[in-house]
């Protein structure tokens, strides 16, 4: 148990000097503000899953992936704004044009903007699913999440790792942090005990992680309003949309059962 | 003082949760243990004992007071934290009987408990030179199935402590990659996958992001202490193959060998056909399969694919491409080889190809000619025999030099030998009733050929640090030799009112020798100018030189010794040219565009051997063309394009060999020609709705000659001989194409539609006995789909379409060609019980009666039923028959010129056939997919 706790210290120390404001009466809580997420794909990892039980296809595919100038990863920048108990998630505009080869297939609901109520337990989703917009209206997705005792230092914030699994298969870590209480995160993931700064979807190969949190200027409660659909844009439930979908695309094999799951996270 | 733990979950006892269930509400306090006041915020968190997970969350109020509401009896670890604070933590077991008040919870901050506790840094005990320290994973002895952290430990410097984290340098390691992936470690109670010990190659400790960036390409922008697990690649050990043979009636046959083996990266792959039933080597898929066309799959910037096939493949070049004329016997195979080493940065890749075809068959040909004078009709019945032999071989080398650069160089020889042997029979007639002889002629042509040609292709790429910027040099060598001798024989008498006038007998022998070599080089760099825009130049030089020497010998007393000086030749060629090229490209958002133009300056000068006549030629060429995407969005795309380019007359436009082969067509030059320039336009919208699979699109395109260089020919009505000679015509010709398709997915049963509406056509004018001759041709055609596809039970399709055809040509536009034609064909799939399959097709086609020509229907029908063995269903047996109903006699009509024509030829038609194929395959252990 000493050595546990020396260990600890340690670390604990060297953070601590990172993180110069904060003292031990008024630790800094921040009950607004900005979040930067840089969501990070791993295209090659995908495509090397997606090769694996292929043919001699895949193969070439993925020799040809390597050798090539292309990115092995793409990235795209999103916002979260949160205060009190409310939180917006959206994606910010990006001039530079990224392609890959499963463009294709990360495409489907790849730039959600996300609404949430984390009091009432509500979220409004705007998704673009092959130019197919749909506004899921429904509760706030129920994580189980398991707390660990694994800390890292996100965009300066220390984080505290918690796992789960969603949708009965997809495995999430996550790194909260208690100095932002609204208990959101990036996309549908919320409901630990603080913001979550770092989630990685492992097996999906996909991250997303905080860069930047700033509080000022400060994010207005009236700028955090549901996203309104366009003029076509169907409102489903969660429930309705994976219907909706898997109607559509239960014929597409194994690619079609990666991009509905992309889609509905 | 309540116990203080840190860190407590993993090993926590449990105690099963209390059967009698019911919710209460707790209270507590956080205080600061020196200043004893509440603090504000501090999270409360309660998790089950059993399994962490969460359970409920608080925070803290202005004095620290904290209620946690509704909580069922049970196991619990209350955890509370706070920034800067240690850690508490406590075991809860809430019962009906357990008081409602938690109590005060003193936090201790971290910088206090610092003072109590000496810090025993561990400096480790190696330090390692420059950026980066690597451990091969194989010189550390671990326990079978040791996960990785077992390994991490035994490595010199790096130590794990009993929760997982790693220490190295003495600085905590941040970050865990997995080839170059964060490698997140996995909840064994969530997932199952593992890492073990012995599927790692090397673990690899960097210092800064840079060097990280350098070797995984992933670079997250973070400068940390980085260690990165290199795992094995896959071990493939192992082969696949397949084995196919059929006997059919009429001595039909068709057989096949693949077989493809790898050791870790080596791959050595062979196969072998052998067919009389039109099958020529190995169809596309197995030709991936088999990698017999070796490193051909290239993705492009942005993600875009490549597939290069070798149009140079083993028996395509001569006529040997079975084209569906005559009865052929093809027997071809090859042998590949390729492997990987250095960490993959250099790769080998060779093959050996052999082929042998020989094709006899009979074309039947009637042309109808308008000219001036009326019309005329030729009818002309050609018997062959054609063979070739052929033999290839190639290798390509390819290495990455360093990060920036790549050298690949290509080289390959071949070797062929062929032979064609021709039999006309022809007679022309005129008149609408063909009631006036022309001329009656027979022509044996009997070739043999032998060539040789090497070629050699080597390209260097460098890439810079600024994103964008290459140099790439190319350079390539292409060498042929050709040799032929053969005998020309020909016989025609020519009538006048019906009465034979005159006849003309041509018996010679030909030897002809061509020599060529062509050097090109090229320089492309690509500067980016800004993050949307870039600029590429390309520089070159090419030089080509040959040399054909041409001879014809007249048959004397002694055998064919008499030169025939007007048919026999001597030319050498020599051509130089110097290529710029400049082009600017933009992409932003949605738009994509770029326009530039290539020019090159060409010296051209051909020598007469026999009389040291010299005939020089100089001219520009060049070729501008631009482009304009528009991406609305992901479904929905906009494009315009232009290409321009100069076409200059051929060398056989302006001075052709005479020659004698075929004395109905004779070919004279005229050195006065000019380019001729090319305009094309192209156009495309299309629109999908990929959920609903509704797609629309429209594309065409419109081509303009200016200049246009035309045959123009002068047909003697009294021999039926024609004269082609070009010129240029002081009007442009034109043709044009569109189309526009949609598809979608029914609600109906499930099925698909598609419909597509197309349109073509030309206007082509040329000269015909000195009077100008303005063909229009325009094709309409309108197509339905329907298909159903259900996996494992059906797979069925059907199309239907209807066409109009219209021809027309100033010369005899009293003759209406124009006619309708239909077309159906059903394309069905049933997957039966007891691992039955049928399968049949259908080609059902029509074309109406035109003035010249009578209706023609024919109805193509194959079918086939399998049955499949064995658990891995790789045994199938299968009777088939090709054209059941007999009807496939072989016909093509066509119209061009002021010439309308109809071919009827022999070709494959009925058989039935026997075939057992049987796919194996033994790969390291795991079934793979077939």
């Amino acid at each position: 148990m000493k050595t546990l706790l020396l260990y600890s210290l340690l670390v604990a120390g060297i953070q601590g000097l990172t993180f110069a404001t904060a003292t031990s009466q008024n630790a800094l809580f921040l009950d607004q503000g900005n979040i930067t997420f840089v969501k990070t794909t791993n295209v090659l990892a995908i495509l090397k899953d997606n090769a694996q039980d292929d043919n001699v296809w895949g193969a070439k595919m993925v020799e040809a992936f390597e050798k090539s100038n292309n990115d092995k990863s793409t990235t795209a920048t999103f916002n979260l704004a949160f205060n009190g108990d409310k939180t917006l998630y959206s994606p910010v505009p990006s001039d530079e044009v990224k392609q890959n080869p499963l463009s294709f297939m990360l495409q489907a609901g790849g730039d959600n903007t996300v609404y949430s109520d984390l009091d009432s337990a509500r979220s409004v989703t705007f998704k673009n699913v092959y130019d197919e917009t749909f506004l899921v209206s429904d509760s706030v997705r129920n994580i189980r999440w398991k707390i660990t005792d694994e800390t890292r230092i996100i965009a300066g914030f220390q984080c505290r790792r918690a796992n789960a699994l969603i949708m009965d298969s997809i495995y999430v870590v996550a790194f909260y942090t208690d100095m932002i209480p609204a208990s959101g995160g990036p996309e549908s993931f919320t409901g630990l005990p603080g913001m979550i700064l770092g989630l990685a979807l492992p097996h999906k190969h996909m991250t997303w992680f905080a860069t930047k949190v700033s509080v000022s200027p400060a994010v207005e409660p009236a700028s955090l309003v549901p996203p309104a659909g366009k003029r076509k844009t169907e409102t489903v439930t969660r429930k309705e949309l994976f219907e909706r979908l898997n109607k559509r695309m239960k014929d597409w094999g194994k690619q079609g059962n990666m991009i509905m799951q992309n889609a509905l996270l | 003082m309540r116990k203080r733990l840190l860190l407590i979950f993993a090993g926590v006892l449990l105690l099963v949760q209390a059967f009698a269930q019911k919710t209460q509400t707790y209270e507590g306090k956080v205080l600061d243990t020196s200043t004893h006041q509440g603090l504000k915020n501090a999270t409360v968190v309660l998790l089950n004992a059993k399994d962490s997970i969460l359970a409920q969350f608080t925070r803290s109020g202005k004095d620290g007071a904290f209620q946690l509401k509704n909580v069922d009896t049970g196991a619990y670890v209350l955890l509370i934290t706070y920034p800067e604070y240690a850690d508490y933590v406590e075991k809860l077991d809430l019962t009906t009987e357990s008081k409602s008040t938690i109590g005060s919870i003193t936090l201790v901050e971290k910088a206090h408990l610092l003072e109590d506790v000496i810090v025993k840094q561990q400096i480790a005990a190696i330090r390692f030179k420059g950026d980066t320290t690597e451990f091969n994973a194989d010189s550390f002895r671990t326990q079978p199935n040791a996960n990785v952290e077992d390994l991490l430990k035994k490595l010199p410097g790096i130590q794990v402590d009993k929760d997982g984290k790693i220490t190295a340098q003495g600085e905590t390691v941040e970050k865990v990659l997995v080839d170059g992936e964060e490698f997140f470690g996995d909840d064994p109670t969530l997932v199952t996958k593992n890492l073990r010990a012995d599927m790692v190659d090397k673990v690899q400790l960097f210092d800064k992001t840079s060097d990280q960036a350098a070797f995984t390409g992933i670079d997250d922008g973070e400068k940390q202490k980085t260690l990165n697990i290199k795992l094995k690649e896959d071990k493939k050990n192992g082969y696949f193959g397949k084995l196919s043979a059929g006997v059919g009636t009429d001595k039909f046959y068709n057989s096949q060998g693949m077989f493809n083996y790898f050791k870790g990266k080596r791959k050595f792959a062979a196969y072998g056909t052998f067919a009389n039933t039109g099958q020529m080597g190995l169809g596309f898929g197995d030709q991936m399969k088999y990698g017999l066309t070796g490193n051909n799959v290239q993705m492009m910037d942005g993600g875009g694919i490549m597939i290069s096939m070798g149009s140079d493949d083993a028996l395509t070049s001569w006529d040997g491409n079975y084209d569906g004329h005559g009865l052929p016997i093809i027997n071809s195979g090859g042998v590949h080889y390729d492997t990987k080493w250095d960490e993959d940065k250099q790769f080998l890749n060779m093959n050996y190809k052999i082929g042998g075809m020989s094709v006899k068959g009979n074309n039947v040909t009637d042309q109808q000619s308008n000219l001036p004078e009326g019309v005329m009709y030729t009818h002309t019945d050609d018997n062959f025999k054609k063979s070739l032999f052929r033999q290839k071989l190639d290798a390509s080398y390819e290495v990455k030099l360093d990060s920036m650069s790549t050298l690949k160089i290509e080289a390959g020889g071949s070797i062929a030998n062929n032979s064609t042997y021709d039999h006309f029979n022809t007679a022309a007639d005129k008149g609408i009733n063909r009631d006036s002889l022309v001329n009656r002629g027979e022509r044996t042509i009997d070739n043999d050929g032998h060539d040789k040609a090497f070629s050699m292709n080597a390209l260097w790429m460098q890439k810079f640090h600024k994103k964008g910027r290459t140099l790439s040099l190319n350079v390539s060598e292409y060498n042929k030799n050709s040799d032929m001798t053969g005998n020309l024989y020909s016989h025609y008498d020519y009538y006048e009112k019906n009465e034979m006038s005159r006849t003309e007998i041509i018996d010679q022998l030909k030897t002809s020798n061509t020599k060529t070599n062509n050097l090109d080089t090229k320089l492309t760099y690509t500067e980016p100018l800004s993050n949307r825009s870039s600029l590429v130049a390309n520089y070159g030089v090419t030089s080509t030189t040959a040399n054909s020497d041409l001879k014809s010998f007249n048959k004397g007393d002694a055998g064919y010794t008499q030169l025939d000086s007007a048919y026999s030749n001597h030319y050498q060629y020599n051509q130089f040219s110097n290529n710029g090229g400049l082009s600017y490209s933009y992409n932003y958002k949605k738009i994509k565009f770029n326009a530039g133009s290539n020019v090159s300056a060409v010296n051209y000068t051909q020598r007469d051997e026999y009389t040291g006549e010299k005939l020089k030629r100089s001219f520009v060429n060049w070729s501008p063309s631009a482009n304009f995407n528009y991406k609305a969005s992901q479904a929905r795309n906009f494009r315009l394009g232009y290409y321009g380019s100069t076409t200059q007359p051929t060398m056989s436009q302006l001075q052709p060999i005479q020659n004698n082969t075929d004395n109905q067509n004779i070919y004279i030059g005229n050195p006065d020609l000019k380019p001729s320039f090319n305009n094309r336009f192209s156009i495309g919208i299309s629109d999908s709705k990929i959920l609903n699979q509704r797609y629309i699109g429209i594309y065409g395109g419109y081509t303009i000659v200016m200049d246009p260089i035309v045959a123009n020919v002068t047909t003697d009505t009294t021999t039926g001989k024609s004269t082609y000679e070009y010129r240029n015509l002081n009007q442009s010709t034109s043709n044009y194409y569109g189309s526009l398709y949609y598809s979608r997915k029914l609600n109906f049963w499930d099925m698909s539609f598609g419909a597509d509406l197309d349109v073509n056509g030309n206007k082509y004018v040329n000269y015909t006995n000195s009077i100008a001759n303005v063909t229009n041709a325009n094709n309409y055609e309108l197509g339905v789909r329907l298909a159903k596809y259900k996996e494992k039970v059906l797979d069925c399709s059907f199309r239907a379409s209807a066409g109009y055809h219209k021809n027309e040509s100033s010369l005899q536009s009293q003759i209406d060609n124009n006619y309708w034609a239909y077309s159906l064909h059903p394309d069905l799939d049933f997957f039966l019980p007891a691992k039955f399959q049928i399968h049949t097709d259908l080609d059902y086609n029509y074309q109406a009666k035109t003035e010249s020509f009578d209706a023609r229907k024919v109805t193509i029908w194959n079918a086939w039923i399998g049955k499949k063995f064995f658990k891995k269903e790789n045994l199938l047996l299968k009777v088939s028959v090709n054209d059941l109903l007999d009807q496939n006699k072989g016909f093509d009509r066509n119209a061009y010129n002021n010439n309308i024509s109809q071919t009827y030829y022999s070709t494959i038609h009925r058989y039935f056939m026997l075939s057992l194929t049987w796919d194996f395959n033994k790969m390291g252990g795991a079934a793979a997919a077939k």
